[in-house]
C-alpha cells in the first residue's frame, strides 16, 4: 500500500508540495477574516452560554454571578435549591424529544428508501427530473411548508374536509396538536435530508451484486437483508443523523402543530428565554442538546473513519 | 561513459537532491544527486519506470518543485529562487491542461497576453503557432470540442508561442493511441528541428525514447543509471537495470577464462562455456554478459566468428515479422531469441522439446557490470 | 406467472413513488389554490376565483374580508421584506467573500492547522439552530449590542460562511492544479493566474454558494427569531407571528408569492449550474479525425 502511494506521490501527487512555496502572509490574509469572525461570533457565544448554564438565575431575569449547578440538577434530578426543584416534567420532555427525533428518522427512512430505490432505477432523464422535484421543495420557504400542514390538519382543515366529502367521517378528527401532527410535519420537512444520502448510496449499489445473490440461491428477503441493506447502510446512517440532529432541537414544528400538548425541548428552551426569562436554565437545556448532538457526531465520524480504514485495502485489491 | 554535450548548455543541473515525505513520515529520495546538462538544440529524453524521479526532475526545471540541495542553471542563470512564471522554459503537460473556459486561440495566446503583447501581434503569432502544428483556423473552437490529438497540438502551440529556450514535455503522448502516437513522434521531432530549441521529454515508453532522442537519460531510484545516444544505450547498457528496462535481453552470469586468439570463455553453471571476444578492459572474476534476442540466428554465415548455445525448444510464437522462441539450456537458463526469415522458418518446423542450436557473433556479447 | 409478479411489483413501486411526490407537492399546491378562493369565512369551501387577498396584502382596495389585521400590517409586511432582503444581500456578500477566501486557503496551501480549519467550519453547520440562536442572544445582550438588522446579519453569517466554504471547496477539489501550473508556466504571476484561471473556473461554485447562502438567509426562522429586535422582523418571522395569531386568507397570498420567489431563484440556480464549464481539462479521447 505504501509503495503505490509512494509512487503516486512521486509521479503525480507531487503537486501539493509546490503549494508550500506560496508566501505565508497571504495565507494569514486569507484565513484572518474567518478566524476572527467565527472566534468572536461563534465560539465566544457558545462559551458564554456554557458559563451561563452554570450561573444562578436572577429573580427578575438576568443572572447572578454565582456558581450554580442546579440548572442541570433541575433537569436531571438532584436539585435542592430554594427555587429549583427537580421536576420530572423536564426529563420527560427531553425523553419525548429524543423519541420524536428517533421516530422521525425512522419514518423518513421508511418513506424514502423505496422512493430512492425507484428513482435510482429510472432512465437518466426521468431520474434527474425526479431528483430535481425532490430537492425543489427544499428551496421553498420552511414556514410556508409548515403552514400548509396547519391548513390541512386543523379541525376545519383540508383533511377533515376530504374525509367528510368522502363520507368516511362527519365528526372532525382532531389531528392538530397531537404527536402525530408533529411527526407528519417533521417528516415532511426532513424527508429531503434523508433522501439524498440514501439515494447516493443506493445509486452506487452494483446491480450485479444483487443478481449474484439471486444466482447463489438467496431469496428476495435474504438478498435484501444480506446484500442490499449492508451496502446501503452508510446512506441509512448518514441520512438518519442528518434528520435526527435538526429534529432534536426543533421548536417551530411542535409550536405550530403540537401546541401546548406536544412540547419538545426546543419549546422549553424558547420559553426560558422569551417567557420565563430564566436564561441559565435555558442555557443548561441548550448545553444538553448540544452535547447529545456532538456526542452523536463524534461517534458517527469515528465509525466512518474506521470503516474507511478497513475499506482501503479492499479498494487497492480491486484496483 | 560521459555523453558529449554541445558547448553552452541551456540547462545545467548540479548535484540535485530532492526528498519527499510519505504520508507515514518516511523520507524518500526522488532525486539523489543528479548531474545533467542539456545542449542548446538537443532532444533529451528522461526515461525510467514509474517513481524513478523523471517527472520530479522535469518539475524542478520548470520550477514547480524546489530542490533540497544542488543548483539549476538555465542559460547560465541560477534558477533556484526564480518562480515558475519567470523561467524561460515552457511545458507541455500530461493530459495537456488546456484551459476549459478559454477558446483554442485564447489558450494559445495566453502566454503572450499575460506578458502584455498587443492584440494585433498576438493574433498573428497565435496563427503562426497554430500553423506550425497544423491547427490554424480552429481558433474559435473550445478545447472540449477537439479530439485528443488536436488537444495535443494546441498544447504544443501554446507552449512554443513564448519562444522558450527549452521545451519540457511531460509524457505528452501517453494518452494517445499507438497509431497517433507514432505520427506525433515524427511531428514532434520535426517541430524541434524547425524551432531549433532544446526539448526535454519525459516518458516511460522505451520505444518512444529510442525513436526520438538525441540522448537518453535512464533514471531509476533518483539516480541517473546511464545516459547516451539511443544506440549506445541499447547496445551497451552499463548495468542490469538498463539492459532489462530497454529492450529485451538474455543475461548470462559466470566467470571469464582467457581463451585462444583474443577470445574468452564465460563459464556458466551447468552449461558449456559461452565464447566471446575478450573485453578491452581487463575484467576478472564473476561478470554478466548480455545478448539481445535479435542477435541470434540459426544459419550463421560461414567463418569462425560465430559461436553457438544449445538448448531444448520450450516455446515458440509467431509475432508478425519474427518468430519468437524460448530455449532452455541444460543448466536451466532460458534464452529468448527473435528469428527472422529463413531462420524463423527453420525453427517453425521444429517440435517443442527438440534440441536446437542458436548462433551469435562472438563480437555480440556485451559485458555489463556484475 | 413470475414475470406478472415482477410487473405488479414494478407498478406498485411506481405508484408509491408518485404518492411520495403527491405528499411533497399537494400541501404547497393547496396553499396556492386557497390563495385564490374568495370565501372569506371558510377557505375550505370554494366560492370563486379572486385576487383580493393579493390586493389586501399590498393595501390596495378590495371587497373581501376584514382588513382589520392587515390595514396596518401592509407596512409591516413590506418592512419585513425589506429587512429580509437587506439581511440576505449583506449576508450573502460577506459570507461568500469570507467563505471563498477560506476555501482557497484550505485547498491551496499546506499548513499545520488545515484539519482544524475544516473542523472549525464544520461546527456551525451541525450546531442545532436553537443552540446557536440562544448563544447569540446571550452574547449580544452580554456585550450590549442592540438587536436588529446588524445582529441578524452577524447571526446568519456565522453559519452561512460554512455553506459557502463547502460548496466552493468542492469546486476547488475538482479543479485540476495543473491548469494553474500551466498558467504559471506560461508566464503568469500568482495574481494573474488567480484572476484569469482560478477565479473563472471556480466561479460556478462561488455563485452556487452565494445563491445557497441567499436562499437560506431569506428562509432562516429559528436563529432570526431569537436575535431580531422589535423593529427588525424578517419575512419568515413575520409570517410565523401571523400564523400564531390565527389563520387568515391573506397568509395564503403571501405564502404563494414567497413560493414563487424561491422557485424563481432555484430555477436560476439550476440554469446556471447547467451552463457552467467543467473545471477539469477536456478529457482527451483517442480518436483524431484530423488524422484519419
Amino acid at each position: 500500500m505504501s509503495t503505490t502511494q509512494l509512487s503516486s506521490t512521486l509521479e503525480t501527487g507531487a503537486a501539493p508540495k509546490a503549494r508550500s512555496r506560496r508566501p505565508r502572509w497571504s495565507l494569514i490574509a486569507l484565513l484572518g477574516p474567518v478566524t476572527a469572525f467565527l472566534g468572536v461570533f461563534f465560539f465566544m457565544p457558545l462559551a458564554i452560554m456554557a458559563v451561563f448554564s452554570l450561573l444562578e438565575p436572577g429573580l427578575y431575569g438576568g443572572v447572578v454571578w454565582n456558581f450554580y449547578a442546579d440548572n442541570f440538577g433541575r433537569i436531571l434530578g438532584w436539585a435542592n435549591g430554594p427555587i429549583e426543584e427537580f421536576d420530572p416534567v423536564y426529563l420527560s420532555i427531553l425523553m419525548r424529544s429524543l423519541r420524536i427525533a428517533l421516530i422521525t428518522a425512522a419514518l423518513c427512512l421508511l418513506v424514502c428508501y423505496p422512493v430512492a430505490f425507484w428513482v435510482s432505477r429510472l432512465p437518466p432523464r426521468r431520474r434527474n427530473f425526479c431528483l430535481f422535484l425532490i430537492t425543489l421543495p427544499f428551496f421553498a420557504s420552511l414556514i410556508v411548508r409548515l403552514y400548509a400542514w396547519v391548513l390541512i390538519l386543523r379541525p376545519s382543515g383540508a383533511l377533515n374536509g376530504l374525509l367528510a366529502w368522502l363520507g368516511i367521517s362527519d365528526a372532525p378528527v382532531g389531528l392538530i396538536y397531537t404527536e402525530a401532527a408533529v411527526l407528519i410535519g417533521l417528516v415532511y420537512i426532513m424527508a429531503p435530508f434523508m433522501f439524498l444520502p440514501l439515494y447516493a448510496s443506493i445509486e452506487k449499489l452494483d446491480r450485479g451484486l444483487i443478481e449474484a445473490s439471486y444466482d447463489l440461491g438467496a431469496g428476495r428477503i435474504t438478498t435484501f437483508r444480506r446484500v442490499t441493506l449492508p451496502l446501503t447502510l452508510p446512506g441509512i446512517i448518514g441520512g438518519s443523523i442528518l434528520v435526527f440532529i435538526p429534529t432534536l432541537g426543533n421548536f417551530i414544528v411542535p409550536s405550530l402543530l403540537g401546541g401546548a400538548q406536544v412540547l419538545m425541548i426546543g419549546n422549553l428552551i424558547e420559553q426560558q428565554f422569551l417567557q420565563a426569562r430564566n436564561w441559565p436554565f435555558g442555557a443548561a437545556l441548550a448545553m444538553l442538546v448540544m452535547s447529545v448532538v456532538l456526542g452523536l457526531l463524534t461517534l458517527y465520524v469515528r465509525a466512518t473513519l474506521r470503516r474507511q480504514a478497513t475499506d482501503v485495502p479492499g479498494k487497492e485489491a480491486q484496483a | 561513459m560521459k555523453a558529449t554535450t554541445p558547448e553552452a548548455p541551456v540547462v545545467e543541473i548540479r548535484r540535485a537532491i530532492k526528498q519527499f515525505r510519505t504520508p507515514e513520515g518516511q523520507r524518500v529520495p526522488a532525486l539523489a544527486g543528479i548531474d545533467l546538462s542539456v545542449g542548446a538544440k538537443e532532444f533529451v529524453t528522461l526515461l525510467g519506470p514509474s517513481g524513478c524521479g523523471k517527472t520530479t526532475l522535469l518539475r524542478t526545471i520548470s520550477g514547480f518543485e524546489a530542490l533540497d540541495e544542488g543548483s539549476i542553471q538555465i542559460q547560465g542563470q541560477e534558477m533556484n529562487r526564480v518562480p515558475p512564471h519567470a523561467r524561460p522554459v515552457n511545458t507541455v503537460f500530461q493530459n495537456y491542461a488546456l484551459f476549459p473556459h478559454l477558446s483554442v486561440g485564447e489558450n494559445v495566446g495566453y502566454g503572450l497576453s499575460v506578458r502584455g503583447v498587443p492584440k494585433r501581434e498576438r493574433l498573428q503569432r497565435v496563427g503562426e503557432a497554430l500553423e506550425m502544428v497544423g491547427m490554424n483556423g480552429l481558433q474559435q473552437r473550445s478545447p472540449s470540442q477537439l479530439s485528443g490529438g488536436q488537444q495535443q497540438r494546441v498544447a504544443l502551440a501554446r507552449a512554443i508561442i513564448n519562444r522558450p529556450a527549452l521545451l519540457l514535455l511531460d509524457e505528452p503522448l501517453s494518452a494517445l493511441d499507438r497509431h497517433l502516437r507514432q505520427t506525433m513522434q515524427r511531428e514532434l521531432k520535426s517541430l524541434q528541428n524547425e524551432l531549433g530549441i532544446a526539448f526535454v521529454f519525459v516518458t516511460h515508453d522505451q520505444e518512444e525514447a529510442l525513436t526520438m532522442s538525441d540522448r537518453i537519460v535512464v533514471l531509476n531510484g533518483g539516480h541517473i543509471q546511464q545516459q547516451g545516444k539511443p544506440t549506445e544505450i541499447y547496445d551497451r547498457p552499463v548495468n542490469a537495470f538498463v539492459a532489462e528496462f530497454i529492450g529485451e535481453s538474455n543475461r548470462f552470469r559466470g566467470t571469464l577464462e582467457p581463451g585462444d586468439g583474443g577470445l574468452g570463455r564465460l563459464c556458466l553453471a551447468g552449461d558449456e562455456p559461452l565464447v566471446l571476444r575478450r573485453p578491452a578492459q581487463s575484467v576478472a572474476g564473476e561478470l554478466q554478459v548480455m545478448l539481445r534476442p535479435e542477435q541470434f540466428c540459426v544459419h550463421p554465415p560461414s567463418g569462425d566468428r560465430y559461436a553457438s548455445l544449445k538448448g531444448r525448444l520450450t516455446a515458440k510464437a509467431f509475432v508478425g515479422r519474427d518468430l519468437e522462441v524460448i530455449l532452455e539450456t541444460r543448466g536451466g537458463q532460458p534464452i529468448k531469441a527473435a528469428l527472422r526469415g529463413h531462420d524463423g522458418q527453420t525453427l517453425a518446423g521444429r517440435e517443442l522439446g527438440d534440441e536446437v542450436a542458436l548462433w551469435y557473433a562472438i563480437d555480440a556479447p556485451h559485458v555489463i557490470a556484475a | 406467472m413470475k414475470t406478472l409478479l415482477i410487473h405488479v411489483r414494478k407498478r406498485l413501486l411506481t405508484g408509491y413513488g408518485l404518492l411520495f411526490f403527491a405528499f411533497l407537492y399537494a400541501p404547497i399546491l393547496l396553499i396556492v389554490a386557497y390563495s385564490f378562493n374568495s370565501n372569506p369565512i371558510n377557505m375550505m369551501v370554494w366560492h370563486d376565483v379572486t385576487l383580493d387577498w393579493y390586493r389586501a396584502i399590498f393595501g390596495l382596495p378590495h371587497q373581501l374580508g376584514d382588513s382589520e389585521l392587515y390595514a396596518d400590517s401592509t407596512d409591516q409586511l413590506l418592512a419585513a421584506v425589506r429587512t429580509s432582503l437587506t439581511v440576505a444581500l449583506t449576508t450573502t456578500l460577506f459570507s461568500t467573500l469570507v467563505g471563498t477566501l477560506t476555501a482557497l486557503a484550505v485547498a491551496r496551501y499546506r499548513f499545520r492547522l488545515q484539519g482544524f480549519y475544516r473542523f472549525l467550519l464544520f461546527m456551525p453547520m451541525v450546531m442545532p439552530d436553537i443552540v446557536l440562536g440562544i448563544a447569540l442572544l446571550i452574547f449580544f445582550i452580554s456585550v450590549g449590542m442592540p438587536l436588529g438588522t446588524g445582529s441578524i446579519i452577524i447571526g446568519h453569517c456565522t453559519f452561512l460562511i460554512s455553506y459557502v466554504f463547502i460548496v466552493v471547496s468542492a469546486r476547488l477539489a475538482g479543479l485540476d492544479t495543473r491548469l494553474e501550473e500551466a498558467s504559471a508556466d506560461l508566464g503568469a504571476g500568482p495574481w494573474t493566474t488567480f484572476r484569469r484561471i482560478t477565479l473563472p473556473l471556480i466561479a460556478p461554485g462561488v455563485i452556487g454558494g452565494a445563491m445557497l447562502a441567499f436562499i437560506i438567509s431569506m428562509d432562516d426562522l429559528v436563529i432570526t427569531y431569537f436575535i431580531s429586535g422589535v423593529d427588525s422582523t424578517t419575512l419568515p418571522v413575520f409570517i410565523y407571528g401571523l400564523i400564531r395569531r390565527g389563520i387568515k386568507p391573506e397568509i395564503n397570498a403571501i405564502a404563494t408569492l414567497l413560493i414563487l420567489a424561491s422557485l424563481a431563484i432555484a430555477a436560476i440556480g439550476l440554469y446556471l449550474r447547467n451552463k457552467q464549464h467543467s473545471a477539469t481539462p477536456a478529457t482527451p479521447d483517442k480518436t483524431d479525425p484530423a488524422n484519419d
